[in-house]
């Protein structure tokens, strides 16, 4: 078990209680789906999970440790990945390159290894046209890619993406979904109400309601 | 043949600092004579142009602000009256002080659009940091621009909605709530993206250090170009202060 969240009780002071006592267990090489409507608490579930929120009650254990300051997070973020709704939100560098290299580069990795892990990123999502682009120029789905490759360059051990597909046309849509089936050896946690998009994917899938999880057949 | 095909060619540290100089220079220049000098760097300059409509643009809008100093300018400065117009005196002085304002606001846009905008901004932010600016005023800098055209994106989305329900500015109560509640949303919807924006750079393990991926090359041109640079400052130098 990698991810183990251990009766999580959450509330916002505007919406309200969102979890209670909720549990929740993502296993190596699980590849899990969380369906819900909107509002239903997925993104914060995620949020939760990486420790950009904190829950008023509970515990969250990560690598079999119980994570309970921020230097904790530090270390388990090396090793996952976070793609966000808005891809945005995620692309700040100022080139497409550079963006994919700031996630190592803070890991403090030697220059010339930097190197080889943006061209291999590049490679292995066939970025290459964008590698010099400015990213606040990209088209939508070029954004969406390239976040993805950000993320991968970090070399996480797992995945959590929250509505990866929204907004996107069918090509894009389809080459995220390839990539992520060839990435075979990540765990995966996908938030999204797209269920079609997750069962090609997941061997797992939860109906988040009302502040608890049930799986669902498909 | 040129020597450059492109001004992005040139080391945008080099940029930086020939337009950081020639706007110094300029700025506390007062010698009509000199401007003759100051000519030679635009007037080359000019050449690099490609997008004329554009820079033509840029030349319009500037100059729309330097015709609204000729409006109240040459009429409130005191000195030698030429005419009147009705009541108020037009002075040689007036005009004079116009005339400096208007070369050199000129002058300095044209180094600046060529040498600076011709390329991406980013280029320059990043020369910047390589020219040990403060990292925290490099950054400030970087991510205003970046975000300038996604808060652009969404005023404009702002501004779409209102427009399908049928908002037409008026001189009413309406109208100024309407335009308060629309600069109030850009402002939260920036301050909640900003959140975001930080979210995910933790996410990447950022602790306060921005590294830089790039580092320029000098070439043998750029060395040429700042000799030149430095020849052609020397001479504006030697002249002002003979």
């Amino acid at each position: 078990m990698i991810i183990k969240l251990e009766n999580i009780s959450f509330s916002y002071p505007e919406r309200g209680v969102i979890f209670e006592d909720l549990n929740f267990e993502i296993y190596k090489g699980e590849r899990i789906g969380i369906k819900g409507a909107n509002g239903s608490g997925k993104t914060t579930l995620l949020y939760i999970i990486v420790g950009l929120l904190k829950p008023q009650k509970g515990n969250v254990i990560i690598f079999g440790k119980n994570m309970e300051k921020e230097s904790d997070f530090y270390e388990v973020r090396k090793k996952i990945g976070f793609l966000f709704q808005d891809s945005d939100d995620q692309l700040f560098s100022p080139t497409v390159e550079e963006d994919i290299a700031f996630g190592p580069l803070n890991l403090r990795i030697e220059r010339k290894k930097v190197e080889e892990i943006v061209e291999r990123t590049i490679r292995e999502l066939g970025i290459e046209n964008l590698r010099k682009r400015i990213t606040g120029t990209l088209s939508y789905g070029e954004k969406r890619i390239v976040a993805i490759a950000t993320i991968f360059s970090m070399e996480p051990e797992i995945l959590l993406l929250d509505e990866p597909t929204t907004g996107l046309d069918e090509d894009t849509e389809k080459r995220i979904k390839e990539i992520l089936i060839s990435k075979k050896d990540i765990t995966l946690c996908i938030v999204s109400h797209e269920i079609n998009f997750m069962k090609d994917i997941c061997n797992k899938i939860y109906l988040l309601e009302k502040g608890k999880l049930k799986q669902i057949n498909f | 043949m040129k020597l450059y095909k492109k001004i992005e060619d040139i080391d945008p540290r080099l940029r930086f600092l020939i337009c950081f100089f020639y706007s110094v220079f300029i700025a506390i220049e007062k010698d009509f004579f000199l401007f003759f000098y100051y000519l030679i760097l635009p007037v080359f300059l000019l050449s690099f142009i490609n997008d004329f409509k554009k820079f033509l643009k840029g030349f319009i809008a500037v100059n729309f602000f330097i015709f609204l100093c000729w409006l109240f300018l040459p009429f409130s400065i005191p000195g030698k009256i030429i005419f009147k117009i009705f009541k108020f005196n037009i002075t040689y002085e007036g005009i004079e002080y116009t005339l400096l304002i208007t070369i050199k606001a000129n002058l300095i846009f044209i180094t600046n659009y060529v040498l600076i905008f011709s390329s991406h901004p980013v280029r320059i932010v990043h020369a910047l940091h390589h020219l040990y600016i403060p990292e925290k005023l490099v950054n400030l800098l970087f991510f205003t621009i970046r975000y300038i055209p996604v808060i652009e994106n969404e005023k404009n989305r702002i501004e779409r909605a209102m427009k399908l329900r049928c908002f037409k500015p008026k001189t009413d109560i309406h109208t100024y709530k309407t335009i308060g509640n629309f600069l109030g949303q850009i402002i939260l919807r920036s301050y909640e993206r900003s959140k975001r924006v930080y979210k995910a750079m933790i996410l990447r393990c950022f602790s306060g250090i921005f590294w830089v991926y790039h580092h320029f090359k000098w070439s043998k041109r750029d060395t040429f170009i700042s000799i030149c640079a430095i020849i052609y400052f020397s001479i504006l130098f030697y002249l002002k202060w003979r």
